[in-house]
């Protein structure tokens, strides 16, 4: 497959196989406003990461930084050490050498390094819980994780040198250049603020973007629980009652019901409201425990029926949806 | 009492356990790493990681239960990055890399290269004869820093000097030589790296290296010690001078993705020759170690013009070779 066509197939994939994109008002879980990223493995099923935030990158950094000087301070600190030992030019001269390289090495390649040891992931990232994949769903290889940390360089490390000492550009060059380095470090330290993937200079390079660790739970299953318990005295919906609300008010409710700790008032509240959209003929709810019973017991029934319709090919996104004819 | 069942709970019944098997493996997979799981643990990961993404895709048809959704979704998103991921060690990477992959990625990029000498030629070329005719010029092309003396004030006897014993005050040769290796490493990853400021800066600094090498060329030429200067620089400059080049080659490269996109969008272009051309500029920090110890020890301590020339050409014959002949597949 060409690489537009996969492109397109994902787009499609995105628009038909998600389920609602827009989560409850009520119960904005912690994905709202955290965009999320699609991507289409070897497999052909579209799977979605959530993408790091700028503070959750930038704090990663942070770390990172933080990781890097402790271990050039551990190494120097050893390097004396042993040069404080022997009386001898020469190993004081190799050790210097080596001190040198070693230098050069952590400040280049320890992204690099533990990006390949640790799959995409550095100290700062590990402790964040963040990680880079490959931004088209395939391998994170070597070579994607080398060319995104080698533009490092020309993101801040240069510019920084500039601001330092103008004299870097060429012998002679003005104090003002200092200015030129500054704007540079702006503009593309910025990159990831002016594109929804937070991506900087060196994840474009290496076709990578910097992801949450998914982690999701598995909770009981809402339908097998209120089959115990409403059985005993059966809340009963017609059909024409449960053609009123589409998935998206199920997933809300299931939301409600899933809750730690669900107020009485709101369920109360959404209680009455279902009610009076189905016109609700019996009794409505009075005690808590009744409300609770009634919400699990149309939330089963609810779902059976919208389940079912599935199966037909007909998927009711919403209350507001006009009944699918297919 | 359950007298009628959902087919997602159904459904879920049936597969829970093979979802939590997997769940299982990941937490010990993200406590303590790949190594920790058994042989067969191992070849049961892409097993469960198939089932799981199957499961998603049925959950995703027939379920409207958000939970058991999302947790697939996160379950299938923690094995991917575990299954699609570099399993290779560091060394082994390191290997196949030096023994193939540098090789058949210098070739792929050979106009690339090809155009990287040139500019670098065209810059040598210029300062050459711009000092040459007006030797003032030389200290707008050589930075005074590098120069260390070696200026058209210096006296011949004092440049000759150079050629053969490094004035170093305060280092070693073994720390010249690491000194050396870290600033060509860093002007070498620039090179690459300005590439996505499309290129131009490349030829710039490919150009005023170029420059600065004509410059030093002139003057010495100037005083009649050309046969001994070359001796003294190519031993490494080989290696060094072909390392900047290919290094200026991905640069270019990764500019050229840019400013001509070709068949697919200017971001995947990107991204493509951006592995590709990294992964050059890795072969080049290797070759620029090499050249560094050259420089640094083997100059300083052999004097002979004609063993120098003989590294010289031991050199080029051997990277020559090194590019043409390794990692090509055999028929």
């Amino acid at each position: 497959m060409t690489r537009n066509g996969r492109r397109e197939a994902v787009k499609a994939a995105a628009r038909t196989g998600k389920p609602s994109r827009t989560p409850s008002p009520i119960f904005s879980s912690e994905h709202e406003g955290l965009k999320q990223k699609l991507i289409l493995p070897p497999e052909g099923v579209p799977l979605t990461f959530t993408v790091a935030t700028l503070g959750e990158r930038g704090g990663a950094f942070l770390l990172d930084l933080i990781a890097i000087g402790l271990l050039l301070t551990g190494v120097s600190l050893c390097f004396g050490l042993v040069m404080s030992l022997p009386d001898s030019e020469f190993i004081e001269q190799l050790m210097a050498a080596v001190l040198l390289v070693v230098f050069f090495l952590l400040f280049n390649f320890y992204f690099t390094f533990f990006e390949v040891r640790w799959h995409g992931r550095t100290i700062g990232k590990r402790i964040l819980g963040i990680r880079v994949i490959d931004a088209a769903g395939g391998q994170l290889r070597a070579d994607a994780i080398i060319a995104r940390n080698l533009m490092r360089d020309v993101e801040w490390l240069l510019p920084l040198g500039i601001i330092l000492n103008p004299q870097v550009l060429w012998p002679g060059a003005p104090a003002s250049m200092a200015l030129v380095g500054a704007g540079w470090l702006v503009v593309l330290a910025l990159l990831p603020a002016f594109n929804s993937e937070h991506r900087r200079v060196g994840d474009l390079v290496g076709g990578t973007v910097v992801v949450r660790n998914p982690k999701a739970t598995l909770l009981r299953d809402l339908a097998i629980e209120s089959n115990v318990e409403a059985a005993t005295d059966g809340f009963l919906f017609t059909a024409a009652q449960l053609e009123t609300y589409g998935v998206f008010e199920l997933q809300v409710l299931e939301q409600l019901l899933r809750a730690e700790k669900p107020g009485a008032r709101e369920m109360a509240m959404v209680a009455q409201k279902i009610c009076k959209r189905i016109t609700w003929e019996g009794e409505a709810p009075a005690t808590a425990q009744a409300t609770a019973e009634f919400l699990r017991s149309f939330y089963r029934a609810q779902r059976a029926h919208l389940e079912r319709k599935l199966l037909l090919g007909q998927r009711k996104e919403h209350k507001n949806a006009p009944p699918s004819e297919r | 009492m359950e007298t009628f069942q959902l087919r997602s709970t159904q459904f879920r019944r049936e597969r829970e356990a093979a979802w939590q098997e997997l769940d299982g493996l990941l937490r010990r997979v993200d406590r303590s790493g790949v190594r920790s799981l058994s042989a067969l643990e191992l070849g049961r990961l892409p097993v469960l990681y198939r089932g799981a993404l199957s499961s998603l895709s049925v959950a995703r048809a027939i379920s409207l239960d958000r939970n058991v959704i999302q947790y697939l979704q996160g379950l299938v998103g923690r094995a991917y990055v575990v299954v699609y991921t570099n399993k290779r060690s560091f060394l082994q990477v390191v290997v196949e890399f030096l023994s193939a992959r540098f090789p058949q990625l210098v070739r792929q990029y050979r106009w690339h290269v090809l155009a990287s000498t040139l500019v670098l030629g065209a810059g040598t070329a210029t300062g050459f004869i711009q000092t040459l005719n007006e030797p003032e010029r030389y200290y707008s092309f050589v930075d005074a820093g590098l120069a260390a003396g070696r200026d058209p004030s210096a006296t011949t006897e004092s440049l000759r000097d150079a050629l053969y014993y490094q004035h170093d005050p305060d280092g070693g040769l073994v720390t010249f030589a690491s000194f050396l290796f870290v600033h060509n490493s860093k002007i070498g990853i620039m090179c690459f790296a300005l590439g996505f400021v499309p290129a131009i800066a490349v030829f710039y600094l490919l150009f005023t290296n170029g420059l600065m090498l004509g410059a030093f060329a002139a003057l010495f030429h100037s005083r009649g010690l050309s046969r001994e200067f070359w001796a003294w620089i190519l031993p490494h400059g080989f290696t060094e001078l072909t390392a900047i080049v290919l290094c200026g080659a991905a640069g270019l490269a990764l500019g050229e993705s840019l400013v001509f996109p070709g068949a697919s969008g200017r971001l995947q272009n990107l991204a493509r020759k951006g592995r590709e051309a990294g992964n050059i500029v890795i072969g080049a920090a290797f070759m620029l170690c090499g050249a560094g110890l050259i420089e640094g020890i083997f100059r300083q301590m052999v004097h002979s013009v004609p063993v120098r020339y003989s590294v010289a050409v031991a050199t080029a014959l051997l990277w020559i070779g090194y590019f043409h002949i390794c990692g090509r597949r055999r028929r």
